[in-house]
């Protein structure tokens, strides 16, 4: 997904939200076939393996299989073990759901690879200016701290302080290397707030300057995405949109306003897919050109 | 104009009676660069802490200070932080967030400044810093001397017209230290800035002063040109810290105005000294205590070679220097001696048995290794926890002045001498130590020195990393140096200091091998 990774943040995290959102609660066999479709192209298109891909695919095929064991809703039973019945609907249901999750699995793990730490932090600094620089700090001391604990851990290990004795004595000294990081952390706190303070943090009112500009195709793209999104939810809201499976499966009622909520998702979801493969042509084409 | 006005400066930390600084006057004429010098404790860096009041100390104060032409009570929060900078002696304590950009933009967001007017300053200071390449990099990613040209390159982004320095080099290897240095010349020529540094090694820095100051004990004893200031003798822990070049002059007997304050300099006045023989230990008949055979090293599968081929061996009684560029595999060396990583191919010996023979009890008996930070070391309180179940009474160094003190209010000196004393608790029969010298003045490399001296004397082995040659010169029996993971050089020391021209001393440059250290 070249096209999201060179993107605004904004335009991706509505995307990726409104899609996971809407395909869950729709929870209806023709917005899950398109969320899944759409899932799919995203999940390889940004570098997903297949191993992740046959995982997830596990996880919806246990779903698929649990839910009509332990529900026992429906009125179309087709078999009973013991008492219980498995219905038909349970069985449409549990495949539904199976797919839903599987949808959302794939978006999340492409988002995952899409939002950097870098763009969470674009997203989060207009909400608040000290969760940002606390997020950007914390970035920073995670990886440090790890690295930090590991020398601590080495140093006490020659001095013969770990590694060695009975499991009470290892356990004291990993608390003892923990405090020692805790101590470290602390010192080095101090002088890093004398950095900050040196560099006038807390004087004025706090800006905040970004990589990521909000260019013309990112405002479109946003717009387009909020419009639908909205045009989904506000007909699905008025009801009648969606399938439901309990206590018979009924298909959606055939009304324009259906037909609007599908046509939206559907282009919802597929965006990015288009987007996506109308950049690949025109690189392609540049190239050949050049 | 004086940007700097000084005067009758007196200050006493809350709680001492002592005079951490007493009557200190003296001005600085905006662009001017002050080099400031002096013995740890003198008061060099409560001088420059005062002079920032974001970051003034805590105590009383007498006198007057003025700065960007008034009264530093009346220079206000926003003006003290866009146009006095000040960077700190450790880069990574003084990095607040995690990219090279963010950490640029830092000063700039915090006083508001709108973006459109702080970046092409950003773009500016990046291009002469050479980060562009690394704009978007993790601050995590960078090495020592990159952190601290970040410091350096994130304060100078709001114009600041007077750049204080508190020992900003002395964690830095000798190539980071002179591009750091050449940095601040540049900044001081191109952008006129006025500079204020206070370093205890003033090698390749006093070439660039127009002033230096000199603070002993709290009291300003000299202030002026380094020429006039050192064309008299100064007092032997002045001297101590001053330039190889004025060194020599003044060991060699010289007196009068020539005084030589750069390599450069010293080649022409000491061209015709007269050669000194350094003679060395002779360990051909001792046993061997460490052994490193076509050693072969990498952190994982599809990670490249840190070591590729490394043998070595060494003496027992004898002390070995380990030289090399940053990312060269010295610390991975000393990991793999120590059985901290297990290398893919080949063998460590010691005392000749392979390292993974030995139990983990039985190897830290014989071996000990001092990482570079010190502090990791320590777990304890006091420094007298520390050394529980052990007689401090008989350390190579003293520690009872400080031992119910916390480890980490300890000076740097002291810090890594204790940490020093704490491996040698269990008496092992060979140390490994990382850049145990990294930030310590002259007086506590001295002490360190005959530390070492005397712990070989009784048949310790000493391997150390480090990127000091002038203390390699002077404790070292033999030295290696290594590159791309190999040994590349392995000499008795005066041998290898007279063939290399980068791991050499300035004192072997200017006499041309005659003397050097």
């Amino acid at each position: 997904m070249k096209l999201f990774e060179r993107s605004n943040p904004v335009p991706v995290f509505i995307y990726f939200v409104s899609a996971a959102v809407l395909c869950a609660v729709l929870n209806s066999p023709f917005y899950t076939a398109v969320t899944f479709a759409a899932a799919i192209f995203i999940f390889f298109a940004s570098g997903g393996r297949t191993r992740t891909f046959l995982l997830f695919a596990a996880f919806a095929l246990i779903t698929a299989a649990v839910n009509p064991l332990i529900s026992k809703k429906g009125d179309t039973p087709l078999l009973f073990i013991g008492d219980s019945p498995v219905t038909l609907e349970a069985i449409l249901y549990g495949i539904n759901t199976a797919f839903v999750l599987f949808s959302v699995l794939l978006l999340f793990s492409a988002f995952s690879k899409l939002i950097t730490a870098q763009k969470l932090l674009y997203l989060t600094a207009p909400l608040s200016g000290a969760a940002a620089i606390t997020l950007s700090m914390a970035l920073r001391f995670a990886p440090m701290y790890a690295a930090q604990a590991r020398l601590i851990s080495d140093q006490q290990k020659v001095l013969g302080g770990e590694g060695n004795g009975t499991l009470p004595e290892k356990t004291k000294n990993r608390l003892r290397v923990f405090l020692a990081l805790a101590t470290w952390a602390l010192e080095n706190g101090v002088v890093i707030s004398d950095s900050m303070a040196g560099r006038g943090y807390g004087v004025g009112r706090r800006r905040f300057y970004s990589v990521y500009k909000f260019r013309y195709e990112d405002i479109v793209m946003t717009a387009i995405l909020t419009l639908l999104a909205a045009t989904v939810a506000v007909s699905a809201l008025s009801g009648g949109c969606t399938a439901s499976f309990y206590p018979v499966f009924t298909p959606p009622d055939r009304r324009a306003v259906t037909v609007v909520c599908r046509i939206s998702y559907t282009l919802l979801a597929a965006l990015p897919v288009a987007a996506e493969l109308a950049d690949r042509l025109k690189w392609k084409y540049l190239i050949s050109k050049i | 104009m004086e940007i700097l006005d000084i005067k009758d400066l007196t200050f006493s930390y809350a709680g001492s009676e002592k005079n951490a600084l007493e009557n200190v006057s003296f001005a600085v004429n905006e662009g001017e660069f002050v080099c400031v010098c002096g013995p740890t404790g003198g008061g060099k860096s409560t001088l420059l802490r005062l002079l920032k009041k974001e970051l003034a100390p805590k105590g009383e104060t007498g006198g007057s200070v003025r700065e960007l032409g008034k009264d530093i009570s009346d220079v206000s929060e926003r003006e003290s932080a866009a146009l006095i900078a000040f960077v700190a002696q450790r880069p990574e304590e003084q990095t607040v967030t995690d990219r090279v950009c963010t950490e640029l933009w830092f000063s700039s967001e915090n006083l508001g400044v709108k973006e459109n007017d702080a970046m092409p300053r950003v773009a500016e200071i990046s291009a002469l810093f050479g980060l562009d390449a690394l704009y978007d990099t993790p601050t995590n990613e960078l090495s020592g001397g990159q952190k601290q040209l970040l410091c350096l390159a994130s304060v100078l982004v709001t114009r600041p017209r007077l750049l204080l320095l508190d020992e900003p080099t002395s964690r830095l290897d000798p190539v980071s230290r002179e591009t750091f240095v050449s940095m601040l010349s540049a900044i001081n020529e191109k952008l006129g800035v006025t500079v204020v540094i206070s370093e205890h090694n003033t090698a390749g820095l006093l070439k660039y002063a127009d002033k230096m100051l000199v603070l002993e004990d709290g009291k300003m004893t000299a202030f002026g040109k380094p020429e006039d200031v050192l064309s008299a003798r100064p007092s032997p822990a002045v001297l101590s810290d001053m330039p190889p070049s004025v060194r020599l002059h003044y060991r060699l007997g010289r007196e009068g105005d020539n005084i030589p304050l750069s390599v450069k300099e010293g080649r022409e006045a000491f061209s015709s000294v007269e050669a000194v023989d350094y003679a060395g230990k002779d360990l051909s008949g001792a046993d061997t205590a460490l052994e490193f055979d076509n050693v072969y090293f990498r952190y994982g599968r599809d990670s490249k070679d840190v070591l590729s081929g490394v043998s070595l061996s060494m003496k027992k009684g004898g002390v070995y220097f380990l030289l090399g560029s940053n990312g060269s595999g010295k610390s991975t060396l000393l990991s793999c001696a120590a059985g901290l990583l297990r290398p893919y191919s080949g063998s460590v010996k010691l005392f000749s048995k392979k390292l993974k023979n030995y139990q983990n009890d039985e190897l830290y008996k014989k071996i000990a290794l001092l990482t570079q930070d010190v502090y990791n070391v320590f777990l304890h309180d006091t420094v007298r926890e520390e050394f529980k179940g052990y007689d401090i009474t008989s350390l190579p160094f003293d520690v009872s002045a400080f031992a119910d003190r916390h480890p980490y209010d300890l000076s740097g000196g002291e810090a890594q001498l204790t940490a020093l004393c704490r491996i040698l608790c269990k008496s092992p029969e060979i140390i490994l130590l990382d850049e145990p010298t990294k930030g310590l003045d002259a007086e506590y490399k001295k002490k360190f020195s005959d530390i070492i001296g005397k712990l070989a004397g009784g048949g310790m082995t000493v391997l150390i990393v480090s990127h000091d040659t002038e203390l390699a010169a002077e404790l070292a029996d033999e030295c290696f140096m290594i590159f791309g993971g190999r040994i590349v050089s392995a000499k008795k020391t005066a041998d290898f200091i007279r063939s290399n021209s980068l791991y050499t001393t300035d004192f072997c440059r200017m006499t041309d091998g005659k003397i050097i250290i």
